[in-house]
């Protein structure tokens, strides 16, 4: 599902180069659960955010699905963004005015997806990570661990085929994040490709394939 | 279809962004409706005021030129410094060929001293005319009551006379029917035979006449017996209509040189038409109308500074909103129709309110002044328009910027 070639990905701080991505390959297969730990600071969320189509590589070659990222359009990758990827941020990143059931819904609209079925399907989404009862609540009325399974629903309502988490569970409590793991791994058995970045060497083990990322390079 | 779908939408959650700010939207709609309706007040007063002016003048006829010697003439001939350098034998000349761009003329005399006028114990100021039978048509006087002039009263010398609205009023106990009853001139008898129309206007009633006339306190006499009251042949002034309002000067200019060969030069005259004042009603108008364009755009400007400026603070604001939105699927496209259909929703609900305040604000100045305010269509139209047009310049920049964050660096800032 995801080939990557010799991707590199430098940041420029006051004219001198910071390479944080160094020559990553990395070939992950539809289905799989793929873990990926380092400390900080060494280049895991700006990886995630390449493989998410949320930042583009300097160089190097990325495939989704066969079809190259690198040099695709901006309205390719939002398509990508919209209808292959689901995205976790630590961070939940819930709109704040909005309703549990509206965040849910909001990847719908932009697929053009009319009123009564976006509200059907983001009905179903929040049933899945069992935040039914909860779905008129704003953000702010729900704990951090219900937030988070909100935004995983929000992620699933595309019913997109890779599923990536940039360290989901890092804002929450152990049980809180115990239920979010539980909720991945779930989802993982019903055949999403998942690709997590954790801290938590357990998660690791659980998942299909451990990756260690040091300085930019897989080891 | 399906896409359609979503910019429709989209427009749906630029209405709920600026619902969650309400209070802010209103004051940048309000900025919005000052300047429209500005924009508006300009526009209505301009078209407007012509009206208003154009029916000032018509109440004197809009083809009416007056015709009379120049005072200033270099007089050679100290025997002819008295005259009025026009005289009833005149008449007859340029009423003829000399003179095709003239449609009608009268001839006006004023009474060279001023007579007593009463009715028993009852007296009246009024100004006393000697005309022809044109003179009411071409001055645009109607009747209420009674008959005008026909040529054997003039040139039967028939003692009868036309009395204006302030005259009937000052003679005649108002249960009484003016028409058929006499009045005395300088202790001679006239019958009255016909009562002017009130005339509402009179801003502008002493164009060609002798200043401060009152056209409602005039009587009317054959020429002919002012003649005789006067004793000479002489002619005050000539008022006369042309054949269109375009011919109006050359309507006048023949005149005058008609006059002018007939005494050789003797006498200069001079003329004023009405359509000349139209041309400076257009011009101060424009004038005015210019300088009201140019404040209003300028509070125009202000409300899409306003507009400009709280849409980008929505994007600063908002900027993670987009990361996320961009996260989820959002195009460049997505996110720049959403800010832009915000700025122009704000500046149309300006718009709106600006034409509505602009209405309310023209209907009772009509009200209160009767100076006809009312808005055209086309302006409403065109305020729509320009409303519109402010959103989108003022929205354009902001909403560009939104759009042009790479999802990453808008995800990243708090
Ligand atoms: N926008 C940026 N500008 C400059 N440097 C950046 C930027 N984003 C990240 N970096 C740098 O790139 C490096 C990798 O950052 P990244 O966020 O990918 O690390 P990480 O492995 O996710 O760390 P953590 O475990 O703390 O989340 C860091 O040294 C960071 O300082
Ligand atoms: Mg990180």
């Amino acid at each position: 599902m995801i080939q990557m070639r010799a991707i590199h990905k430098s940041y420029w701080r006051g004219g001198t180069e910071l390479p944080v991505i160094r020559g990553i390959d990395l070939d992950i297969s539809a289905g799989e659960f793929v873990a990926i730990m380092g400390p900080s600071g060494s280049g895991k969320s700006t990886l995630m955010n390449i493989i998410g189509c949320l930042d583009l590589a300097d160089r190097g070659e990325y495939r989704l699905n066969g079809e190259r990222v690198s040099g695709a359009p901006f309205s390719r990758l939002a398509e990508l963004r919209g209808q292959t990827i689901g995205f976790v941020f630590q961070s939940f990143n819930l709109i704040t005015s909005r309703s549990a059931l509206e965040n849910v819904a909001l990847p719908l609209l932009y697929q053009g997806v009319a009123r009564d079925e976006r509200m059907s399907l983001a009905t179903q989404a929040l049933q899945r990570v069992g935040m039914l009862d909860r779905a008129s609540h704003q953000p702010n009325q729900l704990s951090g661990g219900q937030q988070q399974r909100v935004a995983i629903a929000r992620a699933l309502v595309n019913r997109p085929g890779l599923l990536i988490a940039d360290e989901p569970t890092g804002a929450l409590d152990s049980r809180n994040g115990d239920q979010v793991l539980q909720l991945f791994n779930d989802l993982h058995n019903e055949g999403h490709t998942l690709v997590m970045v954790t801290h938590d060497p357990l998660i690791g083990e659980r998942a299909d394939r451990l990756i260690m990322l040091h300085d930019g390079r897989v080891i | 279809m399906n896409r359609l779908r979503v910019f429709i939408e989209l427009t749906g959650e630029a209405v709920i962004a600026l619902w969650q700010n309400r209070l802010r939207s209103l004051l940048s709609v309000l900025g919005i409706a000052i300047g429209i309706a500005a924009v508006m007040t300009v526009s209505a007063v301009s078209s407007g005021g012509k009206q208003f002016v154009l029916k000032e003048l018509e109440t004197f006829g809009l083809r009416s030129l007056w015709v009379f010697r120049d005072y200033k003439d270099k007089d050679p001939q100290s025997r002819v410094r008295d005259s009025s350098g026009i005289d009833s034998r005149d008449l007859k000349l340029l009423k003829g060929a000399c003179c095709p761009a003239v449609k009608r003329l009268s001839p006006v005399l004023l009474a060279a001293n001023r007579p007593i006028v009463q009715n028993g114990n009852r007296y009246s100021s009024a100004q006393l005319k000697g005309v022809d039978a044109n003179y009411t048509g071409i001055n645009n006087d109607r009747l209420t009551m009674g008959r005008g002039f026909r040529p054997g009263d003039i040139n039967g010398r028939r003692p009868v006379a036309l009395i204006g609205e302030t005259v009937s009023q000052d003679l005649y106990p108002q249960s009484e029917n003016p028409i058929g009853r006499d009045l005395r001139i300088g202790g001679r008898r006239y019958q009255v035979i016909g009562v002017l129309e009130y005339k509402s206007r009179d801003l502008l009633a002493s164009i060609g006449s002798d200043g401060g006339e009152d056209a409602n306190n005039r009587i009317l006499l054959p020429y002919t017996l002012v003649q005789q009251m006067n004793g000479n042949q002489q002619v005050s002034y000539l008022q006369a209509e042309a054949v269109s309002i375009a011919r109006a000067e050359q309507a006048a200019d023949q005149l005058r040189l008609a006059l002018q060969r007939r005494y050789r030069g003797s006498y200069q005259y001079t003329k004023i038409t009405l359509a000349s004042y139209l041309k400076t009603v257009d011009r101060i108008l424009g004038g005015i109308t210019a300088m009201g364009v140019v404040a209003a755009s300028t509070a125009l400007l202000v409300g899409g500074i306003g507009v400009a400026g709280i849409m980008s603070t929505a994007v600063v604001e908002r900027i993670r909103e987009i990361g996320v939105r961009m996260a989820i699927g959002a195009n460049r496209r997505h996110i720049l129709f959403q800010f832009l259909a915000e700025a122009v929703l704000i500046s149309l609900a300006g718009g709106i309110a600006g034409l509505l305040f602009g209405l309310l604000l023209g209907g009772t100045l009509d009200l209160l002044t009767g100076f006809p305010l009312m808005p055209t269509l086309s302006g409403v139209l065109t305020g729509l328009i320009v409303s519109v047009l402010v959103g989108l310049a003022s929205g354009y920049y902001p909403a560009r910027r939104a759009a042009d964050f790479l999802p990453v660096e808008a995800l990243r800032r708090v």
